[in-house]
């Protein structure tokens, strides 16, 4: 069955696009990621224009978003003064993404750093995890549990001014970090279409050494209004958000994502890791793979002038 | 007086009204002079997209027309449909390997390209008529006069040709624009038929078929059939509030989304 997708000018196939995006939400409860850096790539080479793309996996991104920062809201799980330093970062982050994004789109320039960047972070995510994971389980095999390293109290980040006290997170830190890694973020979101929660968690845990009880709870609550900004900064800048297709990734979404959470219960942590880094890096070689192989036909068109 | 009044009516204005009407009407239809004329119709004259739109199908069907100073054509009748859909700019560009990925360099803009662009006949192009006629009705795919300038400002003729070749060649893939030899079917010596496909990706707006009638290699009659494509319904509201009101579909957009994110987490609550 064929639907026609208003903003995208195309009909898709309505019950691949409801699967794809329960796959996506699937593997996303299994492995307790946000998945819109597995959905946006997705899209792209099931041919919905990368611009549209982008935009409507942000709006999808808010939706599998709100129920998780709602929990852990009740559960006060979410460092609101921590997370409104993050936001200033975001809000500046994704200003300038949604107009470097539009500006690279009247330059012909968007798709290329689209795939670029995703090249470039898949790679490194998946690498990263995929070493990570290989230790544990090689660890596990060998029988003698390593000790977590545990992280010490100080950092050059502390040397940092401007320091403030985020009383839920017993930290007293440098603002200006946490303005750097929501602005990242948010430069993130408004050009690949994603939460950024793969950057962030690390940057929480590894370089503000918050405590895990908040990471998860802030890093949502920011991911939710950044991609909610982002979603309407480029519905009136790039008029590229389809409602209709975000309706029906976040119907697959929300589905999947129950299914993978419970079927997750059963299996591994490093495991889990490992396949999720291979499944990272298979998608990064596919993007990397159409940049470097000579397209069949050199030349592309696209409608409008170029410059708006 | 009643009767001296119909009287001036009939006598003093409705006769000359009439006569006026006749000495006009050769002047509103030239083909009348020519002695052949067309007479056509459209199976629709608005296609809607809707949200099960994959595509549609015209049917244009028409005759030709003679009276007593029509001459015997020794080549018989030949039809052109020529369906433009509406004018935009579309950019071309050319991927080159830089660094060693293929990267968007060269671009070309046609500013008045068609948005779709059909031409049917009956029989090859070049058997119909001349070659500057082919050129003056636009008569074939590669007969176009479309604006073109280059990203650099640079003029390079051998280049444009490069990039109109292009244009032609996505637009063909994306089946927005045809050229078919055989896409008009006489059903006899004057009764004709086309059938025109519009793709799923057709743009909005509105569209004009003309039809032309050669005989021997010269323009008989010609007709200009409108017909718009517009999205209906739920398709047309959402396109209009994204382009119109951008803001508050951004908003109605992120409003829905966290809706739907409630919903689920309701719907999914673990006991």
């Amino acid at each position: 069955m064929q639907i026609y997708l208003p903003i995208a000018e195309l009909p898709v196939n309505f019950f691949l696009v409801l699967f794809m995006g329960g796959g996506v939400g699937f593997l996303s409860g299994l492995f307790g990621v946000g998945g819109g850096f597995l959905m946006t790539p997705l899209l792209i080479f099931y041919g919905i224009p990368p611009a549209v793309a982008v935009a409507t996996e942000a709006n999808q991104i808010v939706a599998s978003s709100v129920s998780g920062a709602f929990v852990h809201w009740q559960r006060r799980g979410i460092d609101f003064k921590l997370g409104s330093v993050l936001l200033v970062g975001g809000v500046i982050g994704s200003v300038i993404g949604v107009w470097l994004f539009k500006l690279l789109r009247s330059l012909g320039q968007v798709d290329l750093i689209i795939s670029l960047s995703y090249v470039l972070f898949l790679g490194i995510i998946g690498a990263l995890m995929f070493v990570e994971s290989m230790r544990a389980i090689m660890r596990a095999r060998g029988g003698n549990a390593v000790p977590l390293r545990r992280p010490g109290h100080h950092n050059w980040i502390h040397g940092l001014p401007f320091k403030m006290r985020f009383r839920r997170s017993k930290l007293y830190v440098s603002a200006i970090p946490i303005v750097v890694i929501g602005a990242i973020v948010g430069v993130l979101a408004a050009i690949m279409g994603v939460g950024g929660g793969f950057i962030m968690v690390p940057a929480m845990i590894y370089l503000l050494r918050m405590p895990t009880n908040v990471v998860i709870g802030t890093s949502l609550f920011q991911i939710l209004i950044v991609t909610a900004l982002v979603t309407i900064l480029h519905a009136t800048s790039n008029q590229t958000v389809d409602v209709v297709l975000a309706l029906l990734l976040m119907t697959g979404g929300v589905i999947g994502a129950q299914f993978g959470a419970r079927a997750g219960q059963n299996l591994k942590g490093e495991q889990l890791r490992a396949l999720l880094a291979v499944m990272v890096l298979l998608v990064c070689s596919r993007l990397a793979y159409n940049l470097i192989v000579q397209p069949d036909d050199l030349f592309s068109i696209a409608f409008g002038s170029g410059v708006e | 007086m009643m009767a001296l009044n119909r009287d001036f009516l009939i006598r003093g204005w409705l006769i000359p009204a009439i006569l006026l009407i006749v000495f006009l009407l050769p002047i509103h239809s030239s083909d009348v002079a020519r002695a052949e004329t067309l007479v056509t119709g459209i199976s629709d004259n608005s296609i809607r997209i809707s949200s099960n739109f994959t595509g549609a199908e015209l049917v244009l069907f028409g005759t030709v027309e003679r009276d007593a100073q029509s001459i015997a054509r020794r080549q018989g009748y030949d039809i052109v449909v020529i369906v433009r859909g509406p004018q935009q700019s579309i950019t071309v560009r050319e991927k080159e390997r830089i660094a060693g990925i293929w990267a968007n360099r060269n671009s070309w803009a046609f500013d008045d390209a068609y948005g779709f662009l059909a031409i049917l006949s009956n029989r090859p192009l070049a058997d119909i008529t001349s070659e500057s006629a082919r050129d003056e009705f636009g008569i074939g795919l590669t007969r176009q006069s479309f604006t073109a300038s280059n990203g650099n400002g640079a003029f390079n003729n051998e280049q444009r040709l490069t990039f109109s070749e292009a244009l032609l060649r996505q637009m063909q893939a994306r089946q927005l624009y045809s050229q078919n030899e055989e896409g008009v079917e006489f059903l006899s010596d004057a009764l004709f038929t086309a059938r025109i496909a519009v793709p799923a990706y057709v743009p909005v707006g509105t569209f004009e078929a003309d039809i032309m009638l050669f005989g021997d290699g010269a323009l008989l009659a010609q007709q200009t059939v409108q017909l718009d494509v517009h999205k209906t319904g739920f398709e047309q509201f959402t396109y209009t509030l994204a382009t119109e009101q951008p803001l508050i579909y951004g908003i109605v957009a992120v409003i829905l989304a966290v809706l739907a994110g409630w919903l689920a987490s309701v719907m999914f609550k673990r006991d």
